[in-house]
């Protein structure tokens, strides 16, 4: 898998040193702040994606990847996101509940437990383009935080306000 | 084959005369390259390993 | 390395050839004498004899005049012995054309092992040149043109022997080498030449420079920063003070002071808390876990991750009889297997299994997340409130006339807004994050990462580029060290072959006064009777020419036979006793034809040698040419030629 983050989270986040809301942090005070990871951010983004039901474009990913498995503190929560993807592709393509043969399709299509996310590799793409329009959801509703307690406040709020 | 006495000094007294001294390990496979090289039995590779052995004087470069 | 002749034998060729043996036995003599007359075919033979070592090509009108009578082709063939092993060389003339082939005959057989061209042992092929081959089948020639010093006879001999044309060879291999560097290294950078080689570290030099630029700016700007953030505490510091001079202000700070501390530790810990609740999925929001658990329980409803998958169907596909009973025909069985795929796997099943388990575990913890936000946000609130509460108390003194206030807060204001300014420039001198540099847009100029990075490419085109030149230099220090090497090498042979050459002067009578003074092309001959150069007479030049081959050739690595065509005729009688004595001593092996005017003084000195002279004498009678090996009628012909 190839997590890629939207080309303008880093400057959203204020990733600095592969952590968040670090370029304007204090040096006295970065060891005792919780550390914000980039992964955080890309998942922070994703659920906002999968909760609506529109796809990013691929064209305002990054070029590279930020990372290839989910990192340790996300142990455990794969299956969970899989099934989050599959319940949004579902409702993208207003396939009906009933519809068992069509569900399976999109199972198939999209699940594969070989593989690290439980993705295949089309799973792995949208998880992506999910993570990128999930953050324009956060760009347009929220100015850039510049520290975890703002943003997490201002987070939760956009949730609520939503759906 | 061994190199003629002669020709042996007049490598050893070449040697002493260059300008930069050089290791023993260039002194060592040059003789034995001359000893090659007199009986048709010397490689290109021989001749760059002596080559990169040689040593030069360094002009400022750094 | 030793060679010995064994004998050779000429066949179809004219004059004395047209069917001669010459057997000198399995372990040759050391001496033989072959009395011959002339026009007999000595000189052919030595010419013969001279080509067939070397591998140079016969011209055609060569091999016509070979020619001896109607025969269509004809052969001359050499037998040696090489280190001890049986050789043969030969020549296969056809004279139809003027061609000839050259073969090769190693081991004793004598149809076997034949193969075309000369095929010696390398190091002798090498050795055996047109030039060698001259000196010992000896060409009379030379000893005219050994002590011309406007020729190169003499020291060509010692290079050829001692084979110095190789060590000259390697000076191309060398120039050889520096080419093929120079053309990889062309790939890379094309400046080898000195104006490249500026160009590139002009280039390099001002990359650095820029660098220190911007290092210094680093550091001016950290040194900025440092101070400012220190002004910052001071002031932040001497703010706090102001208001703790007041004794009610001062209890109020130290409150404010110690709720901070706390709020900022209560902050920290409930932001990580919050964090890790962020974290799974089904806590960020209600509805989220209503999802998967309503996917799940669709799924369970629809049997969708059931037992059944496709490896049952195709499982099922290889038996006869469905799992019902009914019995499965072909049409079944393929319906199966092309729909297999549209059944779930094992793995998928899993995926969903797991998914289950894991939203199942995550029940407990439901609205923790809710509420611990629900706590952050009230932190907010009171750091907000304490931050209020702070710029209230400053105020206050401020209002009070306080104007020392006043200005501490402006200060405080504008140190960080700079320090905002410093972390802004610091980020664009020191960032390394690539997305940073292009939105920022950073370049090597005015990044100090990308600047390394620039600096680092051009001094490795110019290490490429100097590692050509250095490459160059080396080549040439190790071509002027061969130089210098074959120089002194020529030298040193010069003057030992100088100096056995006079020992062997001083041994004849009528050259005993004579003497080489240097070898330089050719040998320089001085006598205290005559001046040099002029008086050296015929018998005199022979005589230096065979002092200067046999020191040569005794003492060289190789050694050869030494085949000589009437060796004594131009000297006297007391000189060829002294040349007879004293030459042939420094010859493993020698054959020399002689005449019969030659046997008085010269090979009289032979007839007491025993067993390690042979003597042959080619006798023409009737136009039949044969062979005698008796010493009797070696001393006793007479040739009816004049000599």
């Amino acid at each position: 898998m190839s997590f890629t983050l939207h080309n303008r989270a880093r400057t959203w986040f204020g990733i600095q040193d592969q952590r968040g809301f670090a370029r304007t942090m204090d040096p006295a005070t970065k060891e005792s702040t919780p550390r914000f990871l980039m992964f955080d951010a890309f998942y922070s983004c994703l659920l906002l994606g999968l909760d609506g039901e529109r796809h990013g474009r691929a064209e305002d990913l990054e070029t590279d990847e930020f990372a290839k498995v989910y990192p340790e503190a996300y142990r455990g929560q794969a299956e969970l996101i899989a099934g989050l993807l599959v319940d949004a592709e579902l409702r993208r393509q207003e396939i009906e509940p009933e519809d068992r043969e069509s569900i399976e399709a999109e199972m198939v299509r999209l699940l594969d437990l070989k593989s690290s996310t439980r993705l295949s590799a089309e799973g792995d793409r949208l998880l992506n383009l999910y993570a990128a329009v999930g953050f324009e959801k956060l760009d347009a509703a929220l100015p850039a935080p510049d520290n975890l307690e703002d943003f997490l406040v201002a987070y939760h709020r956009l949730w609520g306000s939503n759906g | 084959m061994k190199l003629d006495p002669d020709v042996r000094a007049a490598l050893e007294e070449a040697f002493v005369e260059m300008p930069v001294t050089q290791s023993a390990e260039f002194q060592r496979r040059l003789r034995k390259l001359c000893e090659n090289a007199l009986i048709s039995n010397q490689a290109e590779s021989e001749v760059r390993r002596v080559l990169e052995l040689t040593v030069v004087e360094i002009e400022e470069d750094e | 390395m030793q060679v010995l002749i064994r004998g050779w034998s000429a066949r179809n060729l004219r004059g004395g050839l047209r069917s001669l043996e010459i057997d000198l036995g399995e372990q040759p003599n050391r001496w033989t004498l072959i009395q011959m007359a002339n026009g007999m075919g000595k000189t052919t033979t030595m010419t013969l004899l001279r080509q067939i070592f070397t591998n140079e090509p016969l011209p055609p009108a060569q091999v016509l005049e070979l020619r001896g009578g109607s025969e269509v082709e004809g052969n001359f063939e050499v037998r040696l012995l090489i280190d001890g092993k049986p050789y043969r060389l030969g020549f296969e003339f056809d004279f139809r054309d003027g061609s000839v082939h050259r073969y090769t005959v190693r081991a004793g057989t004598r149809d076997g092992g034949k193969v075309p061209g000369r095929v010696l042992p390398s190091e002798l092929g090498d050795l055996l040149t047109p030039e060698l081959a001259r000196l010992f089948v000896f060409d009379g020639e030379l000893a005219r043109t050994i002590r011309d010093m406007k020729q190169q006879t003499a020291d060509n001999a010692i290079r050829a022997l001692y084979r110095l044309g190789q060590i000259t060879g390697l000076k191309t291999s060398v120039d050889k080498l520096v080419d093929l560097e120079q053309r990889r290294a062309a790939a890379m950078t094309s400046a080898i030449e000195e104006r490249g080689m500026t160009r590139l570290r002009n280039a390099r030099d001002d990359a650095t420079k820029v660098k220190r630029r911007l290092e210094k700016e680093v550091r001016s700007t950290r040194t900025l920063l440092d101070e400012r953030r220190a002004e910052r505490n001071r002031l932040e510091a001497a703010v706090e003070e102001r208001l703790s001079e007041d004794e009610g202000l001062r209890e109020r700070l130290e409150d404010l002071n110690r709720r901070e501390l706390l709020l900022k530790v209560e902050t920290n810990a409930l932001g990580g808390e919050a964090l890790a609740l962020l974290r799974q999925p089904p806590q960020v929001h209600p509805r989220l876990r209503e999802r998967l658990q309503f996917l799940g329980g669709r799924l369970f409803e629809l049997k969708l991750p059931e037992t059944i998958s496709s490896e049952f169907f195709r499982d099922l596909a290889s038996k006869d009889v469905c799992v019902c009973g009914r019995p499965l025909g072909h049409a079944e069985k393929d319906h199966i297997t092309n729909h297999s795929h549209r059944y779930l796997a094992q793995d998928q099943i899993s995926v969903i299994n797991q998914m289950k388990l894991a939203l199942r575990e995550s029940q407990d913890e439901v609205g923790e997340f809710d509420a611990k936000i629900g706590q952050l946000g009230e932190k907010l609130v009171e750091r907000q409130s304490l931050k209020s509460a702070r710029d209230r108390l400053e105020l206050e003194s401020v209002s009070d006339g306080d104007d020392d206030m006043e200005r501490l807060r402006r200060q405080l204001a504008e140190a960080k807004t700079e320090i905002e300014r410093l972390e802004s420039q610091h980020e664009r001198l020191t960032t390394r994050d690539t997305h940073r540099q292009r939105t920022l847009r950073l370049n090597w100029e005015s990044n100090l990462p990308m600047c390394e990075a620039e600096v680092k490419e051009r001094d490795d085109r110019l290490t490429v580029a100097s590692n050509t030149r250095s490459f160059k230099l080396k080549a040439e220090t190790l071509k002027d060290l061969i130089t210098d090497f074959e120089r002194r090498a020529l030298g040193r042979l010069r003057e030992r072959v100088r100096v056995r050459t006079n020992e062997k002067l001083h041994q004849i009578a009528r050259t005993e006064r004579l003497e080489v003074t240097r070898i330089a092309g050719g040998l320089e001959i001085s006598s205290p009777d005559t001046a040099a150069k002029a008086g050296v007479s015929e018998g005199q030049s022979l005589s230096v020419a065979y002092a200067f081959l046999t020191s040569l050739l005794s003492e060289a690595p190789y050694r050869l036979p030494f085949v000589v065509d009437s060796p004594a005729v131009s000297l006297d009688n007391v000189n060829r006793r002294e040349v007879g004595r004293l030459i042939p001593s420094f010859f493993d092996q020698m054959i020399m034809f002689v005449i019969s005017s030659e046997r008085e003084g010269f090979a009289d000195t032979f007839y007491d040698k025993g067993d390690d002279v042979r003597f042959l004498t080619v006798i023409r009678e009737n136009g039949v040419v044969r062979l005698d090996d008796r010493l009797k009628v070696f001393k006793t012909f007479q040739d009816r030629e004049a000599a």
